[in-house]
């Protein structure tokens, strides 16, 4: 047993330093050394792998060949992207919407959020729990758009047209959701209202948890006014809810689709509010067409990555 | 009132615009001529103003109180009596010789000569077809009946003859000595009998054996009729009145007419009688006061009864109570029968079930019948039976046997208020039957449903003179424009008080939403009728709601839904039958079914797992979860008798399930509801079979001959038939046709009627009569989508498609004709672009609009019970043609069921095609069609794709003649590879008119090469060339 014992101890691996492995080989050593945290990752990991990575892996595939989802996908090499850049006027339209909306509900009410969460937070208590709801009740469901479809209803029934019609503005309903000239504003209204949600709720999480002795600090310090205070204490102590918020925007930025859908239609009229991920559906769900529809789907990853990055550059700017 | 400003713009303008309209295009010469050419249509009409104009039994019953009874002898009516010498009459039917046969349509008249002019009850002697005759229907038979050609009063107009349903199950006696325990299903296979068995001993059944299906649940016998020769005396189908009716006959000839609404009938004779009055309670007990009390009891369990009054009414099983009998903590057996709140069976007016018992020797004498039931449908008030022993009503209060409400079951004795009813039974075989009626509650419900009538008269009266949507703040004069309807608001309300008072008094003083809902109504007519001015204009609004509530209550209330688990007949003073088990019997009850459900599943809508040599043909459908379990019961029933071999799995998934379960090869060998369009979407990727391989596939087809007809109306094959590689090529159909719908005209009759119009039967009529509505301040609706597209495409003989479906026809000039006249409506007339149909036709804002068939029909039968009769649907107008004839034709939508690939190589394919031409004959569609009636109401209405099974559902004669008409001009639309496209881009065209006044030409032609493009793109693309059949 003792000889054993030696014997392993003998055999034990030399110290090696980092510089005589490759890379990979220390990698290797490293995950065998801290194996149990990569044992307690692997569940996540592998569900993540599988329904996460995979699809986005399969879909850069996929956008290389024409694939009807029943019969096998055949190699199309990079014709899905040139019709898609050269010959598809909707999706050039496509994504000047899918901009629009982004700028919208990503920056505007990235901003909006913050403030509303700022001013909110200076009330008392009490009623900043109410008025918290009532900001972030629109988010809770995504059913809430119904209201606007009973607001604008092309019926002259619907409240707007009804109260038009009463004042004598106009004579026949209008049909909101229907009319190029209404569908979009409309949308970013309603996008705007709904977009006040989770990242508002971090936000106002974040607010509460600036410690109060740096605002004394800087005080002190000779911090001039409540925009000083903003941007010099408060912002800087919550950039990590601030970078979730953003990530949270330009997320739901992108996947505005649904709300269109259910106030415009789908598609909506002459495409007006069609966005990427409009074409997206189209394109998988309606035409079978899904070498098509991943192009478009790598296209609009690739967006969202690089705005993400875009994000996060400007958020390193806070404070400074 | 925003709202109701806001209307009255709308109102104003509307009518403004067409005033202007009707003087730049109505000539008086074209509304003569259109009211000529539609002569045939105001039958129709004139039928509505007939029957507005209508007596009541009350009313009539009180000028004719007056006359003096007939008391002579009978006078027999029979087939030596017709009017006309050609009425059919068969020599020789179930006994009776020279009886006269009543078709489903048409009229019978019969005269007589009465000795006296006097009061006069009437006795119908009748019979029908029985279940091998392929006209024999499950729906009860409908007469109208007239005298002198007149309907004296309005509850003749649906007189209901029910027909006997027996539940298919063969007798076994028990011999004296053996036992109960002796027998089961092994013995009684060994002595040559086939489940179902029913075990008597001394003529009563002591049980049934039931067939089991394959998860050892038991399965209910299969109805069939029973035809035998019923006396029905004329009394009041909608339940209001219990006793007979009677007529006024003047002395010398009459004329008696039955005039057909629903099914065949034969009649032997008509009885014309001296009235019968009922004995009360109180002199029945004296008849019988020397008479023994009874000894012995007898349990009736009510699944075993021995017939019903129509065939959806059948046992079943109940789990909700531990000690419903039988019962078992897993296993599904039949255990009672009704239907709980929400279920038609045995729950609307007239239906009846009957049991038959025996009275051993000796033990006659005076009985009295408990039962135990539950009756969780009607709160704050009851639900109401009436009782026949031995086909007779005995007394009186025998009208009104009370079942109250309860959560749970309940165990009680027949009674007449605070007295148990004691019955007499002399020794030997008897029956007891008991019909669903009103009860006391008869008279208010009759009394509410003529307030409703008028009320709705007074609404549309109002409604044409200040429009929908009054303003409050104008002088309308309605005090000199309707003074007699503001009186009458008065009446009404002070009735309406009378009847809520009444249902305070059956409900024990208390006030319940029952109460509420009438004296809501009361309250706004009141007011009303006091400040006409003031307050008409301003309460209109509310007045169209509360009249929907009390519509809809009147509606729920004659829904009296009831299960019963058993019958005692036994001893007064006897106790009652327990309610509910005692805690105990429930806690076990619960802990057995807890471990139960780990060993079985009875959730499942699978069949058994496959025996040996046994083919499992998986089956999918996305219908709701009720409809899946009839779909399933019929299958576990008839199905086996088709193919003993093949086992169906059938499974309710969602829509959208079948593209990733056919990607992942784990698709059904046959799907269900899968529409037109994804039917030609999988077929061009090769997802599902061409069905013409298939042996039989002939026979569903048909080639429209007499001697094969198909199944299906030919326009209904369009949408799955396409030809291979060129438009000569090989032709392959991909779908069997499922359900089939289109659009028809529905319509009000009674303003139809009130202004004098007659439904117009073309364009030139439709666009003729328009202004005369719009002047009333009258709306007319129709949509605008790809259905009513192709409706005016087809009927200037234009087609969607050219170059045997390569291109798109809106460069053709018939197409982009047929366009310009569709956005006109909308642009010109301005007709409203979005509205909610149901809504604006029952308050009357809308008596004119096209719309799916089915929908609104089931909508409207729902929605608008009190206009009941009001309102009717007819084909869609036609263009006139340059020859002058009109074309009629109205295109289609189709969904279908398919067989996927993945059949051909798990080898059920064939077996999969067998199921759906099963599934899709005559007798399964009509008996799915009919099940459906009785688990959602006269609203579960079902389009069905077969004609022949289309025949067999409760349609009235007249409602089945327009479908029909309809169904004869349909045209199907070829389903192309990539004509999503289509749709869209109409809209958006058709948007461009609406919004930004484009012309209509322009705006469809400038998308002809957008869809083109596509097509090709998808031809190029898709390997199989589809192409639409030159037909020959």
């Amino acid at each position: 047993m003792s000889e054993n014992a030696v014997g392993k101890s003998t055999k034990a691996p030399k110290p090696v330093a980092r510089k005589e492995m490759t890379k990979w080989q220390w990698t290797w050593k490293e995950m065998k050394r801290n194996y149990a945290a990569y044992l307690m990752c692997a569940p996540y990991f592998l569900i993540f792998f599988m329904f996460t990575v995979l699809p986005v892996i399969l879909s850069v595939f996929f956008s290389f060949t024409v694939f009807n989802m029943i019969e096998p996908p055949k190699w199309y090499g990079l014709n899905n992207y040139m019709r898609l850049f050269l010959d598809d006027e909707i999706f050039i339209q496509a994504i000047m919407n899918t901009l629009v909306f982004a700028v919208m509900t990503g920056p505007v009410s990235y901003l909006l959020s913050l403030f509303t969460a700022w001013f909110i937070n200076e009330l008392p208590p009490k009623i900043r729990a109410v008025v918290t709801l009532i900001f972030y009740a629109p988010s809770l469901s995504t059913g809430m758009t119904f209201i606007w479809k009973i607001l604008f209803d092309g019926d002259s029934y619907g409240y707007a047209n009804s109260i038009l019609m009463r004042l004598d503005i106009i004579q026949a309903p209008i049909q909101f959701f229907q009319n190029e000239t209404y569908v979009m504003p409309l949308c970013i209204i309603v996008a705007l209202w709904t977009s006040l949600g989770v990242s508002f709720l971090s936000f106002i999480g974040g607010l509460q948890t600036v410690p109060k002795d740096q605002f004394e600090a800087a005080a002190v310090d000779g911090i001039k006014n409540r925009w000083q205070e903003l941007w010099y204490v408060t912002l800087p102590n919550m950039k990590q809810q601030m970078l979730f918020g953003a990530v949270m925007a330009i997320t739901q930025s992108f996947n505005f689709g649904t709300v269109v859908n259910d106030l415009a239609g789908f598609p909506s009229v002459n495409y007006c509010a069609h966005t990427i991920m409009h074409h997206l559906q189209d394109y998988g769900g309606q035409r079978f067409e899904v070498g098509y529809s991943s192009a478009i789907a790598v296209v609009l990853f690739i967006m969202m990555i690089g705005s993400n990055m875009l994000v996060n550059k400007i958020l390193n700017k806070v404070g400074q | 009132m925003e709202n109701s400003k806001l209307k009255r713009v709308v109102a104003l303008v509307l009518s403004a615009m067409m005033v202007f309209c009707l003087f730049l295009t109505a000539n008086p010469n074209s509304l003569i001529a259109a009211s000529a050419a539609a002569e045939e249509n105001e039958s129709t009409t004139d039928e509505a103003l007939e029957i507005l104009g209508d007596d009541k039994w009350l009313e009539y019953k009180a000028k004719n109180d007056k006359f003096e009874n007939y008391d002579g002898e009978d006078i027999t009516i029979n087939s030596s009596n017709l009017v006309d010498p050609e009425t059919v009459t068969v020599e020789d039917y179930e006994g009776k010789k020279n009886v006269v046969f009543l078709k489903d349509e048409g009229s019978v008249s019969w005269k007589v000569n009465v000795p006296k002019s006097g009061l006069y009850a009437m006795d119908i002697l009748y019979n029908y077809l029985d279940s091998e005759d392929d006209r024999a229907k499950a729906a009860d038979i409908e007469r109208t009946l007239r005298i002198n050609s007149k309907v004296p009063y309005t509850e003749l107009r649906n007189l209901v003859f029910t027909k006997k349903w027996i539940d298919a199950v063969s007798r076994y006696d028990l011999a004296s000595g053996e036992s109960l325990d002796s027998v089961n299903e092994e013995t009684l296979a060994e002595k040559g009998y086939t489940l179902p068995v029913a075990v008597y001993e001394n003529g009563n059944i002591v049980k049934i054996f039931y067939e089991k299906d394959g998860a050892d649940n038991e399965r209910r016998p299969i109805k069939k009729l029973d035809p035998e020769w019923t006396t029905y005396t004329v009394c009041d189908p909608t339940g209001n009145y219990n006793g007979e009716f009677y007529f006024y006959l003047e002395k010398g000839e009459n004329i008696i007419t039955l005039e057909a609404q629903k099914e065949y009938m034969y009649v032997d004779s008509i009885v014309l009688r001296k009235r019968d009055t009922l004995i009360s309670y109180e002199e029945y007990k004296n008849m019988y006061k020397d008479k023994e009390e009874a000894k012995t009891s007898i349990k009736l369990e009510a699944e075993y009864f021995t017939s019903t009054s129509s065939r959806t009414i059948y046992g079943q099983n109940d789990r909700s109570s531990a000690i419903t009998s039988p019962q078992h903590p897993s296993y599904s057996w039949i255990n009672d029968v009704g239907g709980r709140n929400g279920s038609y069976n045995w729950a609307s007016i007239g239906q009846w079930i009957e049991w038959t018992f025996t009275i051993p020797e000796g033990e006659a004498g005076m009985y009295v019948i408990s039962s135990r039931f539950l009756q969780d449908a009607v709160e704050g008030l009851y639900v109401s039976r009436r009782i026949y022993i031995d086909g007779e009503v005995p007394f009186e209060e025998a009208n009104n046997l009370q079942f109250l409400f309860d959560k749970s079951w309940q165990g009680d004795t027949f009674n007449a208020g605070d007295e148990d009813l004691k019955f007499y039974f002399s020794e030997g075989e008897h029956t007891i039957k008991l019909e669903v009626n009103y009860g006391g509650l008869g008279p208010l419900v009759a009394e509410l449903r003529d307030c409703v009538t008028r009320i709705n008269a007074i609404y549309v009266k109002i409604l044409t003179i200040s429009g929908s949507t009054p303003d409050p703040y104008m002088d309308y004069m309605y005090w000199s424009r309707m003074p007699d309807e503001i009186a009458e608001m008065g009446q009404i309300a002070k009735r309406l008080y009378a009847v809520s008072e009444q249902m305070k008094e059956i409900s024990k003083g208390e006030s319940s939403s029952s109460t509420a809902t009438v004296e809501n109504v009361a309250r706004v007519l009141e007011k009303m009728s006091k400040d006409s001015e003031g307050q008409i204009a301003k309460n209109f609004a509310q007045l169209k709601s509360y009249i929907g509530n009390l519509g809809t209550w009147i509606n729920n209330i004659g829904q009296q839904a009831l299960i019963l688990d058993y019958l005692l007949i036994q001893p007064a003073g006897s106790d009652d039958p327990r309610g509910e088990g005692n805690f105990f019997v429930n806690a076990w009850y619960e802990i057995q079914m807890f471990f139960y459900s780990f060993i079985r599943d009875n959730s499942s809508y699978g069949s058994a797992e496959a025996e040996e040599g046994v083919l499992t043909v998986d089956v999918w459908t996305t219908v709701s979860r009720e409809y899946t379990q009839i779909i399933r019961t019929i299958i576990d029933q008839e199905f086996a008798n088709e193919r003993s071999n093949v086992a169906i799995n059938l499974k309710l998934v969602t829509a959208g399930t079948l593209l990733p379960a056919t990607l992942s090869g784990v698709g059904p060998d046959v799907m269900m509801d899968v529409t037109s369009s994804d039917c030609i979407n999988y077929a061009v990727r090769g997802a599902v079979l061409d069905l013409t391989q298939f042996e039989g596939f002939d026979v569903v087809r048909g080639d429209g001959s007499e001697a094969n007809p198909g199944y299906f109306h030919e326009s209904s094959w369009v949408p799955f038939t396409v030809a291979l590689g060129s438009s000569d090529g090989d032709i392959a159909v991909y779908g069997i046709p499922e359900k089939q719908s289109f659009n028809v005209m529905f319509y009000r009759k009674d303003i139809f009627a009130n202004l004098g119009l007659s439904v117009p039967n073309t364009w030139d009529e439709f666009n003729a009569i328009m202004p005369i509505l719009v002047s009333q301040n009258y709306d007319i609706g129709m949509s605008h989508d790809i259905g009513i597209f192709n409706t005016f495409v087809y009927q200037h003989g234009g087609e969607l498609y050219t170059g045997g479906g390569t291109t798109i026809s809106f460069d053709q000039d018939v197409t982009l004709d047929a366009f310009t006249a569709l956005c006109k409506f909308f642009t010109t007339y301005n007709f409203p672009l979005k509205f909610d149909a149901a809504n604006r036709f029952r308050s009357g804002e809308m008596p004119m609009f096209i719309g799916d068939y089915i929908t609104y029909y089931n909508q409207f039968t729902v929605f608008a019970p009190e206009l009941k009769g009001l309102w009717g649907f007819t084909t869609v107008p036609g263009t006139v043609q340059e020859d002058g004839s009109v074309t009629k034709t109205i295109v289609t939508t189709m969904n279908s069921i398919v067989i996927m690939m993945d059949a051909a190589d798990r080898g059920t394919a064939q077996a999969g095609f067998d199921f759906i031409k099963w599934w899709m004959s005559g007798d399964i569609q009509g008996q799915y069609a009919n099940e459906l009636v009785a688990l959602l109401g006269p609203a579960g209405k079902y389009a069905t794709a077969n004609i022949h099974a289309f025949k067999d559902m409760s349609w009235t004669s007249n409602e089945l003649k327009e479908i029909q008409a309809q169904f004869d001009q349909l045209k199907g639309v070829p389903e192309m590879p990539g004509s999503y496209i289509i749709a869209r881009n109409i809209e958006f065209a058709f948007l461009d008119v609406y919004n930004n006044d484009a012309v209509p030409s322009e705006a469809l032609q400038d998308y002809t090469n957008t869809i083109n493009a596509e097509f090709t793109r998808k031809r190029e693309e898709l390997n199989r060339g589809f192409f639409i059949p030159t037909t020959k």
